[in-house]
């Protein structure tokens, strides 16, 4: 019986992953007119335990996150888009689609965290009403 | 479970023994129950924890119905545990 | 970290903004449509909304990704006005053509329409970032 909390604390950085990526893909959404722009993208770096990690993906990778605990690898994701006349590569329902999904990871996270933790109180009182 | 049959006086020596089917033993059944809550609790921490890892091919469907099905079977468990305590009990209450 | 929900709603924000302004100065194009006298003398100018994306104070190791926008000029048609052949008219010239702003209805009913449509987005946005905060409340209930 798994009565630690690592796993919701792995829930929980998830959380935080897509918190911190939702606020990338609303600049995208924001800058959809924006002359130039490309849109950004951030992945968790495989170490999600806070383990350095510079890892370059392909496709124009930005500079890796260098600091503890925050492991995201920072991209360019203009998802095969040519960029218009203007040099905008920003599609607007491409964006909305990953926001929409990110949210529901995010969701779902929450209520895992509410779950286990639930289990855990049954646990903790021996299901004795707990 | 097999019949007994009637003892003769003085035949205790002769008495049959009851065979003992395992199916039906309340112990056994809170052994298997453990073991299955065990491993499905092991499966759901699993699952959600590749899921905190962002891996896509955890599917939001997939990680709550284990999570549920770990606890439920948790729940089974503990409810076997406490009917297997209330009949020791009572047993340690019967005079003999 | 140093983005929270409440940067992403800066951004969200800064979004709903910038295109406000551009369905303003859409509007304001197609209301000054004809108009050949403007305050300062001759035909009205276009207004074209010049946007750029803007960091956002406090992002942190987030920084470079998370980027908001922002009006970062108005421009005004500087090319020659459109001229009219209309002697009769009050802003007649010399030779008799009248002097109107170089607007095409149809292309800021274009732009309006395209503002209108990434401020709904914006919208859209943001209800998902207070969606999610209010999920994290609920954590435990």
């Amino acid at each position: 019986m798994s009565s630690d909390f690592s796993t919701i604390d792995k829930l929980g950085a998830a959380m935080t992953f897509h918190r911190e990526r939702h606020a990338v893909l609303a600049g995208n959404v924001a800058n959809v007119d924006t002359p130039g722009y490309r849109p950004y993208d951030i992945t968790q770096g495989g170490a999600a335990s806070g383990e350095l990690e510079l890892a370059p993906t392909e496709g124009g990778a930005m500079q890796a996150n260098a600091e503890p605990g925050a492991a995201y690898a920072k991209t360019f994701d203009d998802g095969g888009n040519l960029a218009g006349p203007d040099g905008n590569a920003v599609s607007m329902e491409r964006e909305l689609a990953k926001i929409d999904a990110n949210r529901t990871r995010y969701a779902t996270a929450a209520e895992l965290v509410s779950r286990r933790m639930a289990m855990l109180k049954y646990a903790a009182g021996d299901g004795s009403g707990g | 479970m097999s019949s007994i049959a009637p003892m003769k006086i003085g035949s205790i020596e002769s008495a049959p023994v009851v065979e003992k089917k395992p199916e039906a033993d309340l112990a056994h059944s809170f052994t298997k129950a453990l073991d299955e809550a065990r491993s499905l609790d092991n499966e759901a921490t699993q699952k959600a924890d590749a899921f905190a890892a962002n891996d896509q091919s955890v599917g939001i469907h997939e990680v709550m119905i284990a999570t549920e099905k770990a606890n439920i079977a948790l729940r089974y468990a503990t409810t076997l545990k406490n009917k297997a305590l209330e009949a020791y009990h009572e047993l340690m209450q019967t005079n003999v | 970290m140093s983005t929270d929900f409440f940067t992403a709603m800066e951004v969200s924000a800064s979004g709903l903004s910038a295109q406000r302004t551009r369905m303003n100065v859409a509007a304001s194009n197609l209301a000054n449509a004809q108009t050949t006298q403007a305050a300062g003398g001759g035909p009205y100018k276009r207004r074209d909304v010049v946007l750029a994306a803007a960091d956002l104070p406090n992002t942190g190791e987030m920084t470079g990704v998370v980027k908001g926008v922002e009006v970062s000029s108005i421009q005004q048609d500087q090319s020659a006005p459109r001229l009219e052949y209309d002697p009769g008219h009050p802003q007649a010239n010399a030779q008799g053509y009248v002097a109107y702003p170089n607007i095409n209805p149809v292309e800021e009913m274009v732009d309006m329409i395209t503002a209108s449509r990434a401020y709904e987005a914006g919208v859209t946005t943001m209800s998902s970032a207070v969606n999610m905060a209010e999920k994290a409340l609920s954590i435990g209930k």
